[in-house]
């Protein structure tokens, strides 16, 4: 994203304007989610009055960023890269999905083979071998040697 | 004196073959992250977290502190050889070390850091021993009112310490404190902010905010950068430093172990704090300022001794007051109460097994260190080639195994892609995570204080003021912010923090 060429006042600090409507937003999520709870009093207070101020005061900060963003040091936003994001949290969601009917030895492969393209630099011949040793790794040391309860195969293979 | 028997006591049970098996196992994690850039001791920690309910509670704290004082060692390898520091906490030990090291005295400095970082580390141990038994007696002391007015100065000084924007700073510790309140209401049964999802009637989970924040949304930013590795082809040969080094670094050496001890209390501290001003001290006190930059020895034995005093000291808040000053002691804090302890006085005194056993075994895992880390340093250089693309998909692994067994819930592994999401987010408007993880661990202890100090003034907001330590605590509170505004120092703090 560029900042628009324009004379006069114009925003200098994208990021604080970017930051500080996130933290406004959130506060009005918040406020809106707890609008219901009992505030109660300072002597015996309500579920909702500690979550309430704090709130106030998260919208209030987020206010001030915004209407800091015209006066201080310049700055631009980063691009965001949407592909990584993508494969990342993808392959994250895939691996939840698929543990507990696929097992261990599928779903680890899924988000070790799959996350490995989010890098520029994947050969993907090199991720595969990596990804069945990480595997081979994981059940090894987390099922066979800390014995956390997880399903090594799938489900409808035994 | 007590502190002897009970030190004694803490060896024994440090030294019992299983915990010197875990603190093995810490140091060595805590070197290999160490030297990894691209993933740090509270990622680990997180990730390991889990695991660890099956250990007993010493065990588990004896490793989890092994992985970060581990880190700060060898964050320092890598910043020597590689001009890459591996951690944030050896920023500053590049600058002169990797000057040492293309000088062809890579092997001086190596020692030089760890013999710097030893010392430190046995100080630091000893002072842990020390100022325990005193706290806890003044924590004792405290009441809600007390206790609340700690919490706020931590929160505060952590604000102050953060690196960047400070209204960022305080918005993150607001955000923090405000995920801290999700989850069911510990005094009325009422759900909070919970989308009526039954897992969240429990809250959100640390690990998962930690892991997201710290784990996945690094990933995705390293992943936007182009890591270079030349690491030096040369042989490092000699490693003993001569005896003008000697006499050059050990001033350094105590400067920085002072300094270093100091700051990883404050809260807020820690040790990549303790670095930075170790390095920005020896710079102003030396005799020959011209030598700096270029491959000063007191440039490397300052830095590195003093964040590994400050990785150890940061315990001591932890351990007797029950705040944590950082980001890893956080971690700590959802380590304990997996187990069902409390962090706080109460310790010390209900599970003294646990508080020498670990101070014990900081020094022990010092010993290690040293040892893992002078003759090995071939072996950890070799790990650096190690691409990144074959690093993070390994990482995601353990996260993803780590965050699944802590409920064996795949609800929780969601959350940590959606907190990695957040925490990517954050980091692209210039955000920053510690000050958030330290508001959302300290939220649900605030309110708890905040309530009982108003309950007990019968609603009276004075109360804060009208009790003498409270009253001090919240003053000192005032003066850090009113320093930290003002505008002379605004620039000079910038300037402490950018000297890389």
């Amino acid at each position: 994203m560029s900042s628009p060429v324009r004379r006069g006042i114009s925003v200098r600090s994208w990021q604080d304007l970017a930051g500080g409507l996130t933290l406004l937003a959130l506060a009005l999520l918040a406020l809106y989610l707890i609008r219901e709870l009992p505030l109660g009093r300072a002597v015996r207070m309500g579920p909702g009055y500690l979550p309430t101020l704090l709130a106030y005061c998260l919208g209030g900060l987020g206010a001030l960023l915004v209407g800091r963003c015209w006066l201080t040091s310049p700055d631009q936003l980063e691009a965001w890269s949407i592909r990584n994001l993508a494969i990342v949290l993808g392959a994250i969601i895939l691996f939840g999905l698929t543990l507990r009917e696929a097992g261990l030895v599928i779903s680890a492969f899924l988000l070790t083979f799959v996350s490995a393209f989010a890098a520029r630099d994947v050969r993907w011949k090199e991720s595969a071998a990596f990804s069945v040793g990480l595997v081979l790794f994981g059940v090894l040391v987390f099922v066979e040697g800390l014995g956390l309860p997880l399903t090594i195969w799938p489900r409808w293979f035994l | 004196m007590d502190i002897f028997a009970n030190l004694l006591h803490g060896f024994a049970i440090a030294a019992s073959p299983l915990n010197l098996f875990f603190c093995l196992i810490g140091a060595l994690l805590g070197t290999l992250i160490g030297v990894l850039p691209g993933i740090g001791p509270v990622a680990t920690i997180a990730m390991l977290l889990p695991i660890t309910f099956n250990l007993e509670p010493v065990s588990a704290l004896i490793m989890l502190a092994g992985i970060f004082y581990g880190a700060q060692y060898g964050g320092s390898t890598t910043a020597i050889l590689v001009n890459m520091p591996g951690e944030a906490s050896s920023v500053v030990t590049a600058i002169d070390g990797y000057q040492m090291a293309r000088r062809g005295r890579a092997g001086p400095a190596l020692a030089i850091a760890a013999i710097g970082s030893f010392i430190a580390g046995s100080f630091a141990t000893i002072l842990v021993a020390v100022l325990g038994a005193p706290l806890t007696r003044a924590a004792q002391q405290f009441g809600p009112a007390e206790y609340f007015s700690l919490m706020v100065l931590g929160l505060i000084a952590a604000i102050v310490l953060a690196s960047g924007s400070v209204i960022k700073a305080i918005g993150m510790v607001f955000l923090g404190l405000l995920l801290g309140t999700v989850g069911t209401d510990i005094e009325t049964g009422q759900e909070r902010m919970t989308f009526g999802i039954p897992e969240l009637s429990d809250g959100i989970g640390f690990v998962t905010i930690a892991m997201g924040v710290f784990g996945i949304a690094e990933i995705l930013k390293n992943l936007e950068q182009t890591l270079s590795r030349t690491v030096l082809n040369q042989k490092i040969t000699g490693l003993m430093p001569t005896l003008r080094d000697m006499k050059e670094a050990a001033p350094a050496i105590a400067r920085g172990t002072v300094l270093g001890s100091i700051l990883g209390v404050l809260p807020g501290g820690g040790a990549t704090l303790s670095a930075f001003a170790a390095y920005s001290l020896e710079k102003k006190v030396s005799k020959n300022k011209a030598e700096f930059g270029r491959g000063a020895i007191a440039g490397v034995a300052a830095p590195e001794s003093a964040n590994n005093a400050g990785a150890q000291t940061s315990f001591i808040p932890l351990l007797t007051l029950g705040i944590p000053p950082n980001a890893v002691m956080a971690l700590m804090v959802g380590a304990l109460t997996i187990h069902g302890i409390t962090p706080g006085p109460q310790v010390m005194t209900k599970q003294p097994d646990l508080f020498w056993g670990l101070i014990a075994s900081m020094w022990i895992g010092n010993v290690m260190l040293v040892i893992i880390n002078l003759p090995l340093v071939g072996l950890w250089v070799k790990l650096l080639q190690v691409p990144y693309r074959l690093l993070f998909p390994a990482i995601l692994l353990f996260c993803g195994i780590g965050v699944y067994s802590l409920n064996n819930s795949a609800f929780d592994i969601f959350a940590v892609a959606a907190f990695g999401l957040f925490g990517y987010v954050l980091l692209k408007f210039g955000f920053e995570g510690a000050p958030l993880l330290l508001g959302f661990v300290l939220s649900p202890l605030l309110e708890e204080n905040l309530r009982r100090a108003l309950r007990l003034s019968r609603g009276d907001p004075w109360v804060f003021l009208e009790r003498p330590i409270s009253a001090t605590l919240l003053a000192v509170c005032v003066l850090l912010l009113v320093i930290v505004l003002l505008p002379s120092i605004r620039s000079k703090r910038e300037e402490v923090f950018k000297e890389e």
